[in-house]
């Protein structure tokens, strides 16, 4: 085992255990807590029927009860019934013994929430193995739970961070504006942590840079992937020529990724005043362009997927961005992801429903909700969209 | 995913029908096995009962490409349709694999 796995309990860790003990009678009570006692069980209280034993449920927090089922008061079943009310106590180890015998009562037992049963007479050697695999049960499942619980913190961390990487929505307002342009944006991990990843660049020319990547797979080992590729923009920034751009990345991230990992790619220059997108894809798919009073249009974005090969050529490909016109760009999940009857929205829905909303006040918020009412989450896969409209009036 | 295999001159087809996704990893690793055999000099994928694929089933076969040249087999796609089929054709599959009908 590796530091970080989960610990297996041993017989030390019974010293912590707590096991509760309700019977009426006190020979009996006596017998079974000398037992508990010889295995090691650190923590012993006794109580005379249901109520008493209820009443020290809160203060003792066993767990394990050894429950009699014949008590004045209240009897173990009406004392099984009630602690399993409480949330706190549904999987509480409750060791029934008994005098009963019939099946029917045995059932009644189980019908109450006994977990398991032990008749009497007594048999010492059953009692103590059958209270060591509750107890140890037990200690398997805390250690589940606090390797769940630390396994989540980090990864709700990683998430944080992953978040950090795409552009906050005050960046988005500030280069919107200093653009000419609307830019709005929706981020899922179908997991905590994905492969999806987009980023803004002002390049410095009047002109902004739009990178949209996505990783196969998902998850922790996706998003691994997402992380090197941030890295790897400040190495080599995105430049004017964007096939050129793609070609170089393919050649820094294809030693980086191991065979049959890769990612679809789409980096697109956005200029407002000339109107006009310039842009190279590799196997993205295809961004929806919608002229102001015209069809939307699905564009080409055909190409290697980054990490396919070592070489990858290319091609520069442009499309008319007027005023008034929108461009939405987006990861696969908007189009495979299959709705309650397996169907899934593909290019064309897509399309359509990219339509419908362009006129809408808030466009992406007006598809991403009608997306959802047919497509609800949780998703398989990762969401990336990006709706870019152009304000900019020419002169 | 299911797989058949069929034995062709100097070396197999492997008949690939059903959804192809990252639940057929190992199915998929155990086709590329047999690259590794000798006297296999050519493999032929029928991909022509295949529904769907994704993209970490692309990424196996890109694996499968990677061995193919490793081990100097030749390695046919044969049949893609529909989404297969336009998911290669996106992704420029012809610039890395010989594309049959």
């Amino acid at each position: 085992m590796t530091e970080g796995s989960i610990h297996l309990p041993g017989k030390q860790d019974l010293m912590n255990s707590r096991v509760l003990i309700v019977d009426d009678q006190e020979p009996n009570r006596k017998l079974l807590a000398a037992l508990v006692q010889s295995m090691g069980v650190g923590h012993i209280e006794h109580a005379r029927d249901g109520v008493e034993g209820l009443s020290k449920m809160e203060s003792f927090q066993p767990d394990l009860v050894l429950l009699d089922i014949m008590m004045p008061n209240m009897d173990g079943f009406e004392m099984c019934r009630r602690l399993r009310q409480n949330p706190a106590w549904k999987d509480l180890p409750v060791l029934v013994n008994t005098a009963l015998s019939e099946p029917r009562e045995r059932v009644e037992c189980f019908d109450a929430g006994a977990t398991d049963m032990v008749v009497k007479p007594l048999n010492a050697p059953e009692v103590i193995a059958r209270v060591r695999i509750h107890l140890e049960n037990r200690l398997l499942l805390g250690a589940l739970r606090q390797f769940h619980e630390r396994v989540a913190q980090e990864l709700s961390m990683a998430s944080a961070m992953q978040h950090s990487l795409l552009p906050d929505q005050a960046r988005l307002k500030a280069l919107s504006e200093q653009f000419g342009l609307v830019i709005s944006s929706r981020f899922e991990t179908s997991s905590e942590l994905g492969g999806d990843f987009w980023q803004v660049r002002d390049l410095q020319d009047g002109r902004l840079g739009i990178i949209l990547v996505d990783f196969s797979g998902h998850g922790v080992a996706a998003s691994l992937n997402a992380f090197r590729l941030h890295t790897l923009l400040d190495q080599l920034p995105p430049g004017n020529d964007p096939s050129l751009w793609l070609s170089q990345l393919n050649s820094l991230l294809k030693p980086l990724l191991p065979v049959g990992q890769f990612a679809t790619v789409l980096y697109a220059i956005v200029d407002a005043k000339q109107e006009r997108i310039d842009y190279a894809a590799g196997g993205a798919p295809s961004p929806i362009l919608m002229p102001p009073n015209g069809q939307a249009q699905l564009l080409d974005a055909s190409g290697l997927f980054l990490g396919a090969t070592a070489k990858a050529d290319y091609d520069n490909l442009s499309a008319p961005f007027p005023a008034g016109a929108q461009l939405l760009l987006y990861s696969d999940a908007l189009t495979e992801t299959q709705g309650r009857d397996g169907q899934m929205l593909g290019d064309e829905g897509l399309l359509e429903l990219a339509q419908s909303s362009a006129q809408e006040p808030a466009p992406l918020n007006s598809l991403m909700s009608r997306f959802e009412a047919r497509f609800p989450p949780p998703w398989e896969d990762d969401l990336t969209a990006v709706w870019i409209g152009n304000q900019a009036h020419p002169g | 995913m299911e797989h058949t295999v069929r034995s062709i001159a100097d070396g197999k087809e492997v008949v690939l029908t059903g959804r192809l996704t990252f639940a057929d990893h190992n199915g998929f690793r155990s086709v590329i096995a047999m690259f590794q055999e000798p006297g296999n000099k050519r493999f032929v994928l029928d991909l022509s009962g295949v529904e769907f694929i994704d993209s970490a089933a692309l990424g196996m076969v890109l694996l499968a490409r990677d061995t193919a040249i490793s081990k100097g087999v030749s390695l046919v796609l044969k049949g893609a349709r529909g989404q297969v089929k336009r998911i290669m054709e996106v992704a420029k599959f012809n610039k890395l694999f010989v594309m049959e009908d």
